[in-house]
């Protein structure tokens, strides 16, 4: 692998692509929110790294490398980027989702139904430092430390921002079940 | 696997059983755990059907998007007639002609424009308590600029650290890319930390830091507490040599040593006091006095010195803007600054200019 990220042969930067171009994306996709603007940053990504192709020493795995100038480019992006900032993307929540609104007396399905949109929603609205590694860590699997690579931070500090976001959940997770003790 | 890493395959049931009987005693023993492990559960629980669509990109969407030689070209091309532009701007604009031509004299009283006399050594006054508060060295993910120079100053003497000074100007490509490739990385703002970093553009940096740009873009002067310039380099250096060249300015200049914590604790702490309080400045003058050799009147001072310096920096770019931008920069001082001595300054200038449209002459000003 290593052998075809330095390479400048195209037939074989083609069969990198192919090989990463899935995990890339997914990685992308969770950050944005969005298809499209995954999918546009999906060509910067691979577009950079064929640029920099020189660079690239060898000493990490290849997926990682790419993850840290995928993150970066978004980092890049984030400000021109429409981005809808939702953990799960808007066009796949299920309408229905929102039916009990806190003004309602929820009860069983529909209360849960109702915590699942609360949490979303408190997701998306933590600030984008504790919001993009919490959202690695759910839905990439990722480790702290492939975390860590990815952002250009230490694995303490991706601790302890997961740790806040999580507390900020936490915290809004037990607001509503006071709110709505006798619900469930 | 550390904490919140058994959490997550707790949660997903992935958690060996030999870690998971002590995970959950855990959980049992401490209310926050297990108020974050259920959070983790529900939202896991509420995205648990999330799928990723498919990535339409082609390899040939790549290609498309990584420039040719001839489009590299045309993008240098297009950078450089940008830069000449910007520069001819700024050589044909000049300086102080409104202070030689304008026939009007205002006498300052409260403000003094005054430059540091040879040898002499600025008491140490602490930084503003505003900045004190947001200036975090380690806490960000790129360097934590300041953008004023006397502030800058004004910690760097507070903190016996130099100012590393970054001049840059609208559209310049390289400041875009040490933006993006090299002041965030780890190592960089490690380095850095040894320093006040102050961030001006070439319009914004007194004349005298405007050192010649012929070696290339940006500026990095490093200044002494006073706003000298005591070293620096021009041009584009990458993550690892810049580090290796701040800490090597660092070991030069011999001022290494960094920020006590104890003493940035202090300072907020003030300022909490500060901003619960909304003092005055008759408030603030007061307590200077009341209480000279004490922390709060060392406090007191300082904030009157911030209202001290943003009254001399408006002036001093007043003095160097055309008349409606000197009238606006004036005009929003005075608002900042009313119910202080400095608005009077700032009415005579404001009223002065008025009449002739020059800047008038200042008085008092060295």
């Amino acid at each position: 692998m290593v052998r075809l990220a330095i390479s400048d042969n195209h037939d074989e930067f083609r069969s990198l692509f192919e090989e990463h171009r899935g995990g890339v994306f997914r990685f992308l996709y969770r950050l944005a929110g969005n298809r499209h603007d995954a999918e546009d940053l999906l060509q910067d990504t691979f577009a950079r790294f064929w640029r920099k192709r020189a660079q690239y020493r060898g000493d990490g795995s290849l997926a990682g490398y790419l993850r840290r100038i995928a993150y970066r480019t978004f980092l890049n992006a984030r400000t021109r980027l429409a981005r809808s900032r939702s953990a799960a993307p808007i066009d796949e929540v299920d309408p229905a989702d929102g039916a009990a609104g806190p003004g309602e007396r929820a009860t069983g399905d529909d209360y849960h139904r109702f915590l699942r949109v609360r949490i979303r929603e408190a997701v998306d609205a933590l600030p984008d430092g504790w919001r993009e590694p919490f959202v690695l860590f759910r839905f990439e699997g990722l480790s702290m430390k492939q975390i860590a690579a990815a952002m250009d931070l230490t694995p303490k500090a991706v601790e302890l921002r997961l740790a806040r976001a999580l507390k900020r959940v936490a915290t809004v997770l037990k607001d509503l079940q006071a709110e709505h003790g006798g619900a469930r | 696997m550390n904490r919140l890493e058994q959490l997550r395959a707790f949660v997903e049931g992935t958690l060996p059983d030999a870690e998971r009987d002590a995970f959950l005693r855990e959980v049992e023993q401490n209310p926050e755990l297990a108020e974050m492990l259920e959070a983790y559960r529900v939202f896991a629980d509420a995205t648990a059907n999330d799928p990723v669509p498919e990535s339409t990109t082609s390899f040939a969407d790549v290609t498309r998007r990584t420039p040719s030689i001839r489009r590299r070209l045309t993008v240098a091309a297009v950078a450089a007639v940008a830069l000449l532009a910007v520069a001819v701007s700024f050589w044909g604009r000049g300086s102080g002609d409104a202070v030689d031509t304008g026939p009007g004299v205002v006498s300052l009283q409260a403000v003094v424009l005054r430059s540091p006399q040879k040898g002499e050594v600025p008491e140490p006054v602490p930084p503003p308590p505003e900045l004190a508060e947001s200036y975090r060295p380690d806490d960000g993910e790129t360097i934590d600029w300041l953008d004023d120079l006397d502030d800058a100053l004004s910690i760097a003497r507070y903190a016996g650290r130099p100012v590393l000074l970054f001049v840059d100007y609208p559209g310049c490509p390289l400041c875009a890319m040490y933006e993006h490739d090299v002041f965030p990385i780890g190592a960089v703002r490690d380095a850095a930390d040894a320093f006040v970093m102050l961030r001006l553009t070439w319009n914004e940096a007194p004349a005298e830091l405007r050192t010649d740009p012929s070696r290339g873009w940006p500026i990095f002067p490093v200044l002494d507490h006073a706003g000298k310039r005591i070293d620096g380099f021009s041009g584009y250096k990458t993550a690892r040599p810049l580090e290796r060249w701040i800490r090597a300015a660092s070991k030069r200049i011999g001022k290494t040593g960094r920020f006590s914590p104890v003493a940035w604790k202090q300072v907020n702490s003030l300022a909490k006091r500060a901003r619960a309080e909304s003092l005055s400045y008759a408030d603030l003058d007061a307590l200077a006095q009341e209480n000279p050799a004490g922390r709060f009147g060392a406090f007191a001072r300082s904030r009157i010195q911030v209202l001290h310096n943003r009254a001399e920096t408006a002036l001093r770019d007043a003095r160097d803007a055309t008349p409606a931008e000197a009238r606006r920069i004036l005009e929003d001082a005075r608002k900042e600054l009313r119910e202080t001595p400095y608005a009077h300054d700032l009415n005579a200038v404001l009223s002065s200019l008025g009449k002739t449209g020059a800047f008038p002459r200042l008085e008092n000003a060295k």
